[in-house]
C-alpha cells in the first residue's frame, strides 16, 4: 500500500470517527490537515491572518460535512485543499476591490508600496514573486512544487483538466524565473552567486 | 546558491520553502478543535451508554457479572441455599440449624 493511499486511509477512518462522536479524532485529523491547509493558504495570500481564517473556515466546513461525508467519492485532503483555494480566490478577488475602493482614499502615511514590496522580497524571495504570479498559476506552482501534489489532484483542486494543470505550472515557473532573476541585483542576491 | 550563471535557481527556492513551511500558531490549533468539538456528532446511544460505565473494560465486567448472576439464579450449585425456598421454610429452621450454617454466636441480643 503507498504512503499517499495509507495516508488517505487514516483522513477517512479519523473523519468517520469523528461523525461517529469521539473527540479525539477530530484533534487528530486537524493535526494533519490544518497545517497543510494554513500553509496553503499563506503562501497564496501572503497574510498570516487572512490565512489562519481561511484555514479554519476550511475546517469548520469538515466538520460540518463529516456525518454525511462519502468516502468513496472525495478524500479528505483534497477537498480541505480545494476549500482553501476557493477560498482564498474569493479573498484575494475582495482585495481587488478594495484596492479600487482605495484610490479615492487618504495617501497612507506608511511605508509605499514598492518598500512593502522590497522588504517582503529581502526577506522571502520565493515568497514575494509567487505573490506577484496570476492567482490560478500561483495556486498551481504552490500545490505542484512547494506542497508536491501529483497533478491529478491538483486538477481536483483547481476543478480544471490535467492538461490546464501542466500550462499553469509550466507558465508559473516560467514567470518565477524570470522575475526573480529579473530581481536579484536589486535584492543583493549578486553577493550568493556561485 | 540562490542564484546560477544563466538565471535564478527557482528549485533550489522550492527547496528551501518546503524545508521552512509557513508554521500557524497553536492558538489557530485550539480555534479548530474547538469548533470541531462544538460540531461535534452525538455518539450513537451504546457508546454513549458504554461511556457512561467506564468504557469497554469495565463493560465486559459488567456483562461477565450478569451473566454470572443470571446462571445462579438459573442453576445454583447445590451447596448454596436457595434464599427463596429459605424465606418460606424460615419458620422451620431451628437455632441449631442457623447455628449449622452461621457458626456460633450469630444471634445476639443486641442492637
Amino acid at each position: 500500500m503507498s504512503e499517499h493511499t495509507t495516508a488517505r486511509d487514516a483522513d477517512a477512518e479519523l473523519l468517520a470517527r469523528y461523525a461517529a462522536g469521539d473527540e479525539a479524532a477530530a484533534r487528530l485529523l486537524s493535526a494533519r490537515l490544518s497545517p497543510r491547509a494554513y500553509a496553503h493558504a499563506y503562501r497564496v495570500l501572503g497574510d498570516a491572518a487572512e490565512a489562519e481564517d481561511v484555514t479554519q473556515e476550511a475546517m469548520l466546513r469538515l466538520w460540518k460535512q463529516a456525518p454525511s461525508w462519502d468516502a468513496g467519492r472525495a478524500q479528505a485532503a483534497t477537498w480541505v485543499y480545494r476549500v482553501v483555494a476557493n477560498l482564498c480566490t474569493d479573498r484575494l478577488r475582495g482585495r481587488r476591490t478594495e484596492t479600487l475602493d482605495e484610490i479615492d482614499a487618504p495617501a497612507d502615511p506608511g511605508p509605499s508600496v514598492e518598500t512593502r514590496l522590497q522588504n517582503i522580497a529581502r526577506h522571502d524571495a520565493l515568497q514575494s514573486a509567487l505573490l506577484r504570479l496570476p492567482e490560478r498559476q500561483r495556486q498551481a506552482v504552490v500545490l505542484r512544487h512547494i506542497e508536491g501534489l501529483a497533478n491529478p489532484e491538483i486538477a481536483e483542486i483547481l476543478d480544471v483538466g490535467i492538461e490546464a494543470v501542466e500550462s499553469l505550472t509550466a507558465r508559473g515557473k516560467r514567470a518565477l524565473t524570470a522575475d526573480m532573476a529579473a530581481q536579484r541585483d536589486a535584492l543583493g542576491y549578486n553577493d550568493d552567486t556561485t | 546558491m540562490m542564484t546560477q550563471p544563466d538565471g535564478f535557481d527557482l528549485e533550489a527556492a522550492f527547496d528551501a520553502a518546503r524545508a521552512a513551511p509557513p508554521r500557524m500558531s497553536d492558538a489557530l490549533a485550539t480555534r479548530i478543535v474547538a469548533d470541531a468539538e462544538r460540531l461535534l456528532p452525538a455518539a450513537p446511544l451504546w457508546q454513549r451508554l458504554m461511556k457512561a460505565i467506564g468504557g469497554p473494560a469495565a463493560f465486559g465486567g459488567l456483562v461477565t457479572a450478569t451473566a454470572v448472576g443470571f446462571w445462579f439464579g438459573v442453576a445454583p450449585p447445590g451447596d448454596v441455599l436457595d434464599p427463596i425456598t429459605l424465606l418460606g421454610a424460615v419458620e422451620q429452621v431451628t437455632y441449631e440449624d442457623m447455628t449449622d450454617l452461621m457458626g456460633d454466636g450469630w444471634y445476639s441480643d443486641e442492637g
